[in-house]
């Protein structure tokens, strides 16, 4: 086993193509940021898809607005995992992040669900995308309580 | 009547320690965040909260460098409703180690992280949390909160 999540046997890689199918058929995913010498950032986001570019508004946070300026590397994540069925995935987009200029003519709808104000819209654009699907054996006693005893 | 905080800068509200504790405590499901090769990278991982700390398994010889390589991880939980558009978000941060050798299986078993026995390669990583921040995502007409200053 040399995957470096160190996933079960029941894994499946997606393509590319899969992928950004299964990221359209979503509507929250996280955004994170690589801080120099720190954790991660993480934030959840309702976004949009528009021919691979993942889209979505922010009031960008001092680690989040120095990422998109200096064009550092932003990763993008969502997946889909049903525990009563055992079946999930989770799609991975790396690239970099830059503000959308004339979204309002493009006539997407971008309303931020957080209540805040969000002027700017960010847009990932990918440079890899990589995911897998999670079956039975992956996901089996992941809920809490499951048959164990 | 509680009185709610909200993040100027984001619109949410902020949680406290124990309102995360909570939240953890009652998901099994969250998002490790580490970074490689500069990049983030996040997957989604089983979990349990234990105290104030969260214990997830993996694979040896796989992520467990990548975790040591890094420092400090990223761990996400969330509950987001794509129909109400209300949901939370908890982030801890901290180091993470492998504590398969360190700890009593017995402890480990208490866990219910996996069917029991494990396999020959899993291993039990826990991570001590440096900070625990929580958002929640509620309504500005909601009539009692103060400023975050």
């Amino acid at each position: 086993m040399t995957d470096p999540r160190g996933a079960g046997a029941g894994d499946e890689e997606l393509t590319p193509t899969e992928c950004f199918r299964l990221l359209g058929t979503q509507v929250v995913g996280r955004v994170a940021v690589a801080e120099p010498g720190a954790a991660p950032l993480v934030v959840p986001v309702n976004f949009v898809l528009r021919e691979r570019r993942i889209i979505f508004r922010t009031a960008y946070g001092t680690t989040f607005r120095a990422a998109v300026l200096g064009e550092r590397p932003v990763s993008f994540q969502v997946d889909e995992i049903d525990l009563d069925r055992e079946v999930g995935w989770s799609v991975l987009v790396q690239g970099r992040a830059s503000e959308v200029d004339g979204w309002e003519a493009s006539g997407l709808q971008l309303q931020a669900w957080a209540p805040g104000p969000k002027p700017h819209v960010v847009e990932v654009l990918c440079d890899q995308v990589s995911g897998r699907r999670l079956h039975g054996n992956d996901l089996a006693g992941w809920r809490s309580g499951s048959a164990h005893l | 009547m509680t009185m709610r905080t909200i993040d100027v800068r984001t619109g949410l509200e902020v949680l406290s320690e124990t309102e995360c504790l909570l939240l953890l405590g009652r998901s099994v499901v969250g998002r490790l965040a580490t970074v490689r090769d500069g990049r983030p990278d996040v997957f989604p991982v089983n979990f349990r909260r234990d105290g104030r700390t969260i214990v997830f398994r993996t694979d040896a010889g796989t992520k467990l460098d990548q975790l040591g390589a890094a420092g400090v991880v990223a761990f996400e939980v969330d509950e987001i409703d794509p129909q109400s558009h209300t949901g939370w978000s908890v982030v801890v941060v901290g180091p993470a180690h492998d504590i398969t050798d360190d700890e009593e299986p017995e402890s480990l078993r208490r866990l219910r992280l996996e069917p029991w026995p494990p396999g020959p390669k899993t291993r039990y990583v826990r991570l001590e949390p440096e900070r625990i921040d929580g958002r929640r995502i509620v309504r500005l007409t909601d009539a009692h909160y103060r400023r975050d200053p």
